[in-house]
């Protein structure tokens, strides 16, 4: 199955859990539509919208042709940047994770380490001083 | 037309000329660097503009937009990749004319032709503001409905040649605008217990997350880019007379068509820059030169490319539909210092009007200079290491995304908003879309409701009113326009090395 499909068909179904949770909401009175109404009508447009996608030829994804272990490392840095965010000093947290992301893409040890602490030296002074963000 | 001394202001401001500068000094990074198109760095930027003054955050985003435009150009010309899609029709004689090692006047033509494109459109942009303010005193709830459901309709056109994925996604950027609280019931919706989500979903943070660490991610796992190998000579930047006599009927049709096609929601520069180009040959004494280092299609390229920029103004301000990835984004910017792009801004806000045709023009101004005197420096930035420019990019974007409201949450709406659209753009769903359907997504839902609540539920008022049916019939047309129209691209257009046409 494609990539594409497998999306399709992820939408699928989370369009059927979009609809079956707008069921118990207060759908209007009189002709005026209530809160359920547009959700439900979307649900089910982007079930029908999946459907057809899931038919259809899908195509294969551009092959990665570099940094293919260091993009989904990178997805993962990410959530360990924001996971440590307010429990990491922002400034030590952002070195440690520029520092990685060099590392990752094949950056020098040598370059790697002085432009990720100089990096986050001014991204803190950037925020902290500049626009008086509290991390 | 707004009062020409609202014109003056802004010119005369010292504010308003440095903010112009800092955006298009932005703009210029963002636009030089092919993939770094204008709306990752509209995206980027627009989280820190929160903390300055409305006027100074549109002269800002309003100067890297215009910047980020003329220096996608740059290379196109050098590199023969185009910095942004709106460049896409200046490699065709950019790149040939360069190397007949006639760079400096390749250069030099990009940067006249963008100020003269950019000028042209925004005395249309003034000339419809009266009508457009005149026009925007007979709206309510079912011609804003109206005017909704024709933006969402350009999604067909935004979708980059999937309509179907172009449905979905903003099918899932109108369901995403509908978690939180009902705007009119106060209905908690899709917010699981969640109380960050009674506010609904971030806006920025997910631009931030689209635009800018999907776009990172998205060029990580692709080719290399081309690296500028040092033979480019980039003086004698200006036509002789001889060579501009014929160029100013060029660089006029060009400029026309950008304006026309800007105007058109969804038809986006890189559009425009191409008709503009293949008109231009249609018109041309020797059209045999085309594509092989034309002036004539250079500055016609040039010119439909940046007048774009006015013509899709028209439409965002005036109607509040984002004709482009890079509109939705100054439309979202704009929301989020308080002010409603619409009808009703020409009326109730012609100071904004004019302040902003006044900030594109001074943004022209800056950048023609620049792109006159810094080409060497131009050249220069396409040296710079990818690794240092994708993590400038996360680090701001999350630094950014965080800011805004001192809420870690917002951190994990643009990581997870950068990790999705990453996974769907490689399955080639564009993300236009979905930006559409976040913006437009409250407008049609509450002004529907509205309009079914002052009819008692009948659905003939969305046609039994003038504007309304126009703009629903408009909306029908644009959806069946695929179907009427010839599918492929034209295959007399010369070939070029496209970035993603998703964005701007």
């Amino acid at each position: 199955m494609s990539g594409s499909r497998v999306v399709a068909f992820v939408m699928a179904v989370g369009s059927l859990a979009i609809v079956a949770t707008t069921l118990a909401w207060p759908g209007g009175n009189a002709g005026v539509p209530g809160p359920a109404l547009v959700p439900r009508l979307l649900g089910v447009a982007l079930l029908l919208v999946a459907l057809v996608l899931v038919r259809t030829p899908g195509t294969s994804a551009p092959p990665m042709v570099r940094h293919h272990l260091a993009v989904p490392a990178t997805m993962l840095l990410l959530a360990v940047y924001a996971a440590g965010w307010r429990v990491v000093p922002f400034g030590v947290l952002t070195a440690a994770v520029l520092l990685t992301f060099f590392r990752l893409t094949g950056t020098r040890w040598t370059v790697a380490l002085p432009t990720a602490v100089g990096m986050a030296v001014t991204l803190q002074l950037l925020f902290e001083r500049g626009l008086g963000v509290r991390f | 037309m707004p009062d020409p001394s609202l014109l003056l202001a802004p010119l005369l401001s010292f504010d308003a000329w440095l903010y112009v500068l800092i955006g298009v000094g932005l703009g210029v990074l963002f636009g030089s660097l092919p993939g770094f198109t204008a709306t990752m760095g509209l995206a980027v930027l627009t989280p820190f503009t929160f903390w300055v003054k409305a006027d100074q955050a549109i002269a800002m985003l309003l100067g890297l937009l215009v910047s980020a435009i003329f220096s996608g150009g740059v290379p196109a010309i050098l590199l023969n990749t185009p910095g942004t899609p709106a460049s896409i029709a200046m490699t065709w004689d950019g790149h040939p004319l360069a190397r007949q090692g006639k760079a400096g006047l390749a250069l030099g033509l990009n940067a006249i032709g963008a100020f003269l494109g950019i000028f042209l459109s925004l005395v249309v942009l003034l000339l419809a503001a009266l009508p457009l303010s005149r026009l925007a005193l007979r709206f309510g709830p079912a011609e804003y409905f109206a005017v909704a459901v024709f933006g969402l309709s350009t999604i067909v056109g935004v979708s980059g040649g999937s309509m179907w994925k172009g449905m979905a996604t903003g099918l899932i950027g109108l369901l995403l605008a509908v978690i939180g609280l009902d705007s009119i019931t106060g209905y908690p919706r899709f917010t699981f217990g969640q109380p960050e989500l009674l506010d609904g979903v971030s806006f920025i943070p997910v631009m931030v997350g689209l635009f800018g660490i999907a776009e990172v991610l998205t060029q990580m796992a692709g080719p290399a880019r081309q690296q500028l190998d040092g033979s480019a000579q980039t003086s004698g930047m200006l036509p002789t007379m001889a060579e501009a006599r014929p160029l100013w009927a060029h660089g006029l049709r060009g400029s026309l068509m950008g304006i026309w096609i800007g105007i058109m929601p969804a038809a986006g520069a890189d559009v425009g820059a191409i008709l503009a180009w293949d008109q231009s040959r249609r018109f041309s004494k020797t059209p045999e030169l085309f594509g092989k280092g034309s002036l004539e299609g250079l500055i016609a390229a040039t010119t439909g490319a940046n007048a774009g920029i006015g013509g899709s103004l028209v439409t965002t301000l005036a109607l509040g539909i984002p004709g482009d990835s890079a509109a939705a984004v100054l439309i979202g910017a704009l929301l989020m210092h308080g002010l409603q792009p619409g009808p009703l801004l020409f009326r109730n806000r012609p100071d904004l009007v004019a302040t902003i045709v006044a900030l594109v023009f001074m943004a022209s101004l800056v950048t023609l200079v620049w792109g006159l005197i810094g080409a060497r420096l131009l050249a220069k930035i396409l040296r710079i290491r990818d690794q240092f420019l994708w993590a400038t990019v996360l680090a701001v974007s999350l630094g950014g995304s965080y800011a805004l409201n001192q809420s870690t949450g917002d951190v994990w709406t643009a990581v997870a908003a950068g990790i999705f659209g990453f996974a769907l753009r490689r399955q080639g769903f564009p993300m236009g879309p979905l930006v559409l359907g976040l913006i437009l997504g409250p407008m049609a839902e509450s002004n529907l409701r509205r309009a079914l609540a002052l009819s008692e539920g009948s659905l003939a008022t969305f046609v039994t009113r003038p504007i309304s049916l126009v703009f629903l019939v408009l909306a029908a047309l644009t959806l069946l326009w695929p179907l009427f129209s010839k599918s492929g691209t034209d295959s007399r257009l010369p070939d070029s090395s496209v970035p993603d046409a998703d964005t701007l």
